[in-house]
């Protein structure tokens, strides 16, 4: 494996610093499946995550985040019961830094009353 | 497949290097924990990339390295990205790495009851069934090892 140091990087028209791809590029990421057996879809920079509880998971990193300052971005899709549709643009994610080491992501619906799985939840983190 | 790794590659460029080689791989195995009295048992799940850099080896640092990195304050360097990566482990011993590294040493490390409160178990004997989730602890039954 080769590195490149470079500055910038340029299209022959335009040009940009390498650091902002570099820091623009996601840390770590997942796609979970956090109904039935919970199980990891795909991944990067991910050790394992952590079924805490109905609709709620944290993501641990393999490679930790240097603070806590770091951002994180959580989508879901779907519910297992059927009480709420695939789709549904109502569904939410909601993520949370909690340490360096790991996130917390967790999934509800306006109409519920508490957390609740989804079929499909992803996570990405910049830092 | 067995990927060759000089020590001086920075561990996230070794993870990006290995999900570009490695096929996945789905553990057997589940890890089932309670660190308090007051929520319900969590289920640790290994992430199938991890398992693959875990068992093909040259990728992930030493164990120590996490554990001593945790008394790091934030901000400040820490010890497991540039450590010397280390060899092959098998898939039972990836798992108790992941429970040093994952989760909490006052559940696998300084707990002195008599509760049991972590099991590695098959993944199969997981309930599949979510059905009051949060009511979930750890059987004592040394017969039944599901949630």
């Amino acid at each position: 494996m080769s590195t490149i140091i470079a500055s910038n990087i340029s299209d022959g028209t335009t040009s940009v610093a390498s650091t902002y791809v570099v820091n623009g590029s996601a840390k770590a990421w997942v796609n979970f499946n956090g109904t039935s057996t919970v199980a990891i879809r795909d991944s990067l920079n991910v050790g394992s995550i952590t079924d805490v509880g109905t609709g709620q998971y944290r993501v641990n990193f393999t490679n930790a985040m240097p603070d806590a300052n770091y951002s994180v971005i959580a989508t879901v899709n779907g519910a297992d019961t059927g009480t709420y549709e695939f789709n549904d643009s109502r569904h939410q994610a909601l993520g949370v830094v909690l340490s360096p080491t790991y996130a917390s992501v967790s999934s509800k619906h306006p109409a519920a009353t508490a957390w609740y799985d989804v079929w499909q939840m992803s996570a990405a983190i910049f830092s | 497949m067995r990927i060759q790794m000089t020590t001086t590659l920075h561990l996230w460029d070794r993870l990006a290097e290995a999900k570009s080689h490695l096929t996945p791989v789905q553990s057997k195995y589940r890890v089932l924990f309670e660190d308090s009295q007051d929520e319900p048992a969590k289920v640790l799940v290994p992430d199938p990339n991890w398992m693959a850099a875990a068992l093909a080896g040259s990728i992930l640092p030493p164990i120590d390295t996490y554990l001593r990195d945790r008394d790091v304050p934030d901000g400040q360097p820490k010890e497991h990205p540039y450590a010397e990566p280390i060899g092959p482990m098998t898939e039972e011993e990836a798992i108790e790495y992941l429970i040093m590294k994952d989760i909490s040493p006052a559940v696998w490390r300084d707990y002195v009851g008599n509760r049991v409160v972590l099991k590695i178990t098959p993944v199969e004997l997981i309930p599949s069934d979510r059905s009051f989730r949060n009511a979930w602890k750890i059987t004592q039954d040394a017969e039944r090892i599901a949630a």
